[in-house]
């Protein structure tokens, strides 16, 4: 008995007798440890107080045996058992009845489960983070077989769970690695090492995607293979966005380049084209020679078509417009944005009231935020910063108070790039937006980005300016029209003269005089109609050119700098046949108002205007349905 | 005879104009920058100005500038080669400051003549 004592105290499991009365008769050492240092502090207690609910694991245990003596109640059972400090330690029981000294005894064996249950909470947290990862896993075995697939991977390849488990990952082949790929992932695999690479696969629907993926082998402790472990990341849309990236920069270098070249180029073609054109005057077409000059031009001409060709490429002016949110519009610059910046500078957006509706060539606009953000990145000299932009709404009235007072009346998206870099001289900031200037080193600078987000925005119709701390930070603003009152991709109505609209027509007002231009925008809009003023001509031909069909009335001042109203009223007449103008002169003249009757202008009326005579005309110019 | 002044830096293209227009029958004075041209608008009874817009020295822009307030009905016809980014920048200024007639290189010599031909015809006013 001494000699088998000393053996169970050997095991590490706690082993009891329990004698019919549920009293302790004996334990070993394992079990005695848990008793305070006592000798057999145990021996005579009631092993309900050891490990509570011991009686009913009996009776459980009796009544299977009972029924069917061949059968072994399915052990271990799960318990808890109670130590000498009254501390709780999870354990599997198995009970066997035996004789001990003729008496009917208990031989409960306690294993402490304590380690095996962290580790199994630990593979529970571990297979829960797989299951979310964003990443997609796959575990196959040594063969290739697909034992494991994270929910992740089912979203990125659109394979079900069931569907791919005991296959072969080659059911993802695109075709777009060849057999030399492969080749060399294996053997890289096959060596017990970590492969890393870059995939194209097919996901499900047939659609191509391109994966970073990390595979490694699982080895046991023989050194043997048992399985592969892949961790794939989906970066379709990263290198998408650097595809673009890298088109926008080429492009810019295409437009540099061509612009480079152009000036001396279209120099050289123009005395190349005017000798030519020279010497054809003086040979006869007749003379051997004609021909071959002949083609001396056509080659010149075609040169030229070129050298525009890739200026306009360089400048994108062939992309597009099309009405889209603005939040959308952003959203997509940004991306481009985030791409280029380093991570040391944290872009943070704000939106403030409601998303709007601009007409814009998308393509445009994400050059100009792109030129805007690695200027500011360029003003933080590559120290950790913040970049916000920030959009809102504002109205004309708004804006006059501050820095533009020549906006037009209505809406407008406020898109403002604010940066915490070094900030602009004063002394520079009014040149900034100038081709060619820049206050890069070397190489380092083109000059063209600002000049390129000033011509872009111009041609939108839209505003840029800049206010800058030295010290503290550059803000970028950035106006674009809203286009709100037009429904959304509502094809532009192909008008020859304005819409039935009463007081409801859009009128352009030109006169040089603020006062006057004042005064007649109030008038205007006194009757009920929209108004754009302009105080110049020029600065209204380019609106009216590239909105002709935003305007239904053209009124304008006769005598004015640099153009005439006259010359506008025809330029836009061309553009936009049939288009009212109203001409008010200063001086009475029969044959001027005979050339302006015979070029189209009907209205012509004299100063001192009244407010009435005009509301009429107006009146009558806007209820005409049909134009000329 | 009506009298035009040519402004290039170029003196390829200086005679090439010369020669087309001297066979139109105009008289031609020739000047290859700005401080040149202005001095040769002094010097004669200029009927025309043809001026190129990015020179040495002084640039079109500021020679129209300068002449328009030498004499605010000088007539003018800017030809540049074109701005970096647009074609069109420089003669978009050159508009701004008065000159109604401008031209691309390479210059069509049929419109160019004609447009001459219409700036110098006598005043129906």
């Amino acid at each position: 008995m001494q000699n088998l004592s000393s053996v169970l105290d050997c095991f590490t499991d706690r082993i009891y007798a329990v004698d019919e009365a549920g009293l302790v008769v004996f334990h070993n050492a394992a079990a005695a440890n848990c008793a305070a240092g006592n000798q057999n502090p145990l021996v005579g207690l009631p092993f309900e107080k050891v490990l509570p609910g011991f009686g009913r694991l009996r009776a459980v245990v009796a009544s299977v045996e009972a029924l069917s003596p061949q059968d072994q109640v399915e052990m271990p059972l799960q318990s808890t058992l109670l130590d000498q400090v009254g501390k709780s330690v999870p354990v599997e029981v198995r009970i066997e009845r035996v004789a001990w000294n003729a008496a009917t005894t208990d031989i409960v064996i306690c294993r402490d489960t304590t380690s095996r249950q962290i580790l199994t909470k630990e593979n529970q947290r571990l297979v829960t983070a797989i299951s979310h990862a964003a990443d997609a896993i796959v575990i196959t075995d040594a063969q290739g077989q697909i034992q494991y697939v994270n929910p992740a991977f089912c979203a990125m390849t659109g394979h079900t769970r069931a569907s791919v488990l005991g296959t072969n990952p080659r059911l993802l082949k695109s075709g777009h690695q060849d057999a030399e790929f492969y080749r060399q992932m294996w053997q890289t695999l096959t060596q017990g090492e970590v492969w890393s690479g870059r995939l194209v696969n097919r996901g499900k629907d047939g659609e191509l995607f391109t994966e970073d993926t990390t595979i490694s082998p699982v080895i046991d402790e023989c050194g043997c293979i048992t399985h592969f472990v892949a961790a794939k990341r989906d970066v379709t849309r990263e290198v998408g966005l650097k595809e673009r990236l890298h088109e926008a920069q080429k492009l810019e270098a295409v437009g540099t380049l061509a612009g480079g070249i152009a000036h001396d180029f279209n120099n050289i073609l123009y005395a190349l084209l005017g000798y030519a054109d020279l010497a054809l005057d003086d040979i006869p077409s007749e003379h051997p020679a004609h021909t071959p000059l002949q083609e001396i031009a056509r080659a010149g001409n075609r040169a030229a078509t070129l050298v525009a060709k890739m200026l306009a490429f360089g400048r994108r002016t062939d992309g597009c417009r099309e009405v889209v949110s603005v939040a959308e519009l952003l959203g997509g610059g940004l991306d481009l944005v985030r791409a280029t910046l380093p991570a040391t500078i944290q872009i943070e957006t704000q939106q403030n009231g409601p998303d709007g509706r601009v007409m814009v060539d998308a393509n445009q606009i994400h050059q100009v935020l792109l030129n805007l953000c690695t200027n500011a990145q360029y003003a933080m000299d590559g120290a950790p910063g913040v970049l916000r932009i920030v959009v809102d709404q504002v109205d004309a009235e708004q804006e006059r108070s501050g820095a533009l007072k020549d906006l037009q009346p209505g809406d407008w998206v406020r898109i403002r790039v604010i940066d915490s870099g070094r900030g602009i001289a004063p002394a520079v900031l009014d040149r900034i937006f100038e081709p060619y200037f820049t206050t890069r080193k070397g190489h380092e600078g083109t000059g063209l980005g600002l000049a390129t987000v000033h011509g872009i925005v111009a041609d939108h119709g839209g505003h840029v300016s800049v206010e800058s701390e030295p010290g503290v930070g550059t803000e970028f603003t950035i106006l674009l029209p809203l286009r709100t009152a037009v429904a959304p991709q509502a094809p532009e109505p192909v008008s020859t003269g304005s819409a039935a609209k009463g007081a409801q027509g859009h009128v352009l007002v030109i006169d040089d005089e603020p006062m006057v231009l004042n005064v007649l925008e109030k008038a205007i809009t006194r009757f009920g109609y929209q108004v754009t003023g302009f105080a110049g001509g020029i600065e209204a031909l380019e609106t009216f050119r590239a909105q002709p069909d935003r305007f239904d009335v053209v009124v304008t001042d006769q005598s004015m700098p640099n153009i005439t109203g006259f010359e506008i009223g025809t330029q836009m007449m061309s553009i936009r046949p049939g288009l009212p103008v109203v001409l008010i002169t200063g001086h009475s003249d029969e044959r001027f108002h005979e050339q302006a009757c015979a070029a189209g202008i009907r209205y012509h009326l004299l100063k001192p205007i009244s407010m009435k005579e005009l509301g009429e005309v107006l009146e009558e110019l806007t209820s005409v349905t049909t134009a000329v | 005879m009506n009298k035009i002044l040519i402004v290039d830096d170029d003196q390829q293209i200086r005679d090439m104009l010369r020669i087309t227009l001297e066979r139109e029958g105009y008289g031609v004075v020739e000047a290859g920058d700005g401080v040149q041209a202005l001095a040769a608008y002094r010097a004669n009874s200029i009927d025309l100005v043809i001026t190129d817009i990015v020179m040495p020295e002084k640039e079109g822009i500021e020679l129209i500038m300068e002449m328009k307030s030498l004499d605010a009905d000088v007539k003018i016809i800017a030809i540049s080669g074109g701005g970096r980014i647009n074609p069109e920048d420089y003669l978009k200024w050159a508009r701004r400051f008065g000159v109604a007639n401008t031209f691309s290189k390479p210059v069509d010599r049929q419109k160019l003549l004609e447009v001459v031909a219409q700036m110098l015809a006598p005043q129906v006013a």
